[in-house]
């Protein structure tokens, strides 16, 4: 995703459009950290539901445990089919499988995000180096400015007093 | 007033109607500065009444959820109840009043897919009838409450019920507020223009 910036030539920008690429590429490692951060809860997620298929085993079916309705209403009730579980596939899609249909699902799904995960994390060390070049080139920058307003001043003080003499 | 979300009084920012009188013997920095504290004070109050209502907006759906569940189960409990006669369901809600047959009213149970995890739902069963008595409520801060079918309909009803009114007091006071600040807001933009006008008056007089 983010291309190294040893590809531009920097040293032809001004001090006002390095700013405005650090001001971009600030934000590009902000939108990329976010991304990564709602990955990560998502394979959270993931990781618990695969560990909520434990409870799928014939010793439970029939038992009298509490259902839950929704996350605030229990009930009474047993486990009907302790086989089978039904999978929400994303996209209002749902699939019956069997309960290790859905746990090499959910394997499935963390490898997925695992490699979402590392290459994510790959943009986002490029971007944060592209951004520390950027950063030593504006600091170069403002000095050379600096340093050529002083000798200019100098040369011109150099010039007025030499009229004086 | 009653409605009102805020304990006590609301405050209130006060209209100058005489800008020329308010302002005999006071300096304009400092009292634009003074009035400027106020109008941050109301932005703060406007923010926070905005935070506790979508607090508040963020609870409905589960709560609405849980209620047209709790209707079908308070009626898979006891087929014969009519809630809507009772008050205890909208009239909007069909599976609600006697005329339909509860799930499982013949067979003495019903099956359900229930969330088991995210994304993972597992079957369940239910029993229906007499055996069927209890639901359990998740009151908050760790505690479970079992009700009667029909008794826990009514506690979150007038739960449901209270977000909505307390919503609906929350929205008078940010109008109020609201009102406040474009009152403080008219007061600066006021005293500004007469500071002007009593800057060019001194500046002709000085001229002459």
């Amino acid at each position: 995703m983010a291309t190294s910036i040893q590809d531009f030539d920097l040293s032809r920008l001004t001090l006002g459009q390095l700013q405005e690429a650090q001001r971009q590429m600030s934000q590009e490692i902000n939108m990329l950290t976010s991304s990564y951060s709602v990955l990560r809860e998502s394979k959270m997620r993931f990781l618990s539901s695969a560990a909520a298929l434990s409870v799928m085993k014939p010793d439970n079916k029939d038992k009298n445990i509490m259902l839950p309705i929704t996350t605030s209403l229990y009930v009474p009730g047993t486990l009907t089919d302790v086989n089978h579980v039904l999978v929400d596939v994303g996209t209002d899609y749902f699939i019956k499988m069997s309960v290790t249909q859905a746990a090499s699902y959910y394997e499935r799904k963390d490898a997925m995000l695992d490699a979402e995960l590392a290459q994510l994390n790959a943009s986002i060390q490029q971007a944060q180096q592209n951004m520390q070049v950027l950063v030593e080139f504006m600091q170069a920058k403002a000095f050379e400015i600096e340093y050529e307003s002083r000798m200019a001043k100098e040369a011109r003080q150099a010039a007025a007093s030499a009229a004086t003499n | 007033m009653s409605k009102s979300f805020m304990s006590g009084q609301r405050p209130t920012a006060h209209f100058i109607p005489d800008i020329e009188a308010y302002m005999s013997g006071k300096q304009t920095e400092p009292t634009v500065r003074a009035l400027e504290g106020q109008y941050t004070k109301f932005r703060f109050m406007e923010k926070a009444l905005l935070q506790r209502k979508s607090g508040l907006a963020g609870r409905l759906p589960e709560l609405n959820k849980a209620l047209s569940a709790l209707v079908l189960l308070a009626r898979a409990a006891d087929p014969d109840v009519d809630l809507v006669a009772e008050g205890l369901a909208d009239a909007d809600m069909p599976e609600a009043s006697s005329q339909v047959t509860p799930p499982g009213a013949e067979t003495g149970h019903f099956d359900m897919r229930f969330e088991l995890a995210e994304t993972l739902y597992a079957e369940g069963r239910i029993k229906t009838g007499a055996a069927f008595d209890t639901v359990h409520l998740w009151i908050g801060s760790n505690v479970m409450v079992a009700y009667p079918p029909k008794e826990a309909l009514g506690v979150l009803r007038r739960n449901r019920d209270q977000t909505l009114t307390m919503m609906d007091g929350i929205d008078d006071d940010i109008a109020h507020i609201r009102e406040q600040i474009n009152i403080l807001q008219v007061n600066v933009a006021r005293i500004h223009n007469w500071d002007v006008k009593r800057r060019a008056a001194l500046r002709q007089q000085a001229a002459k």
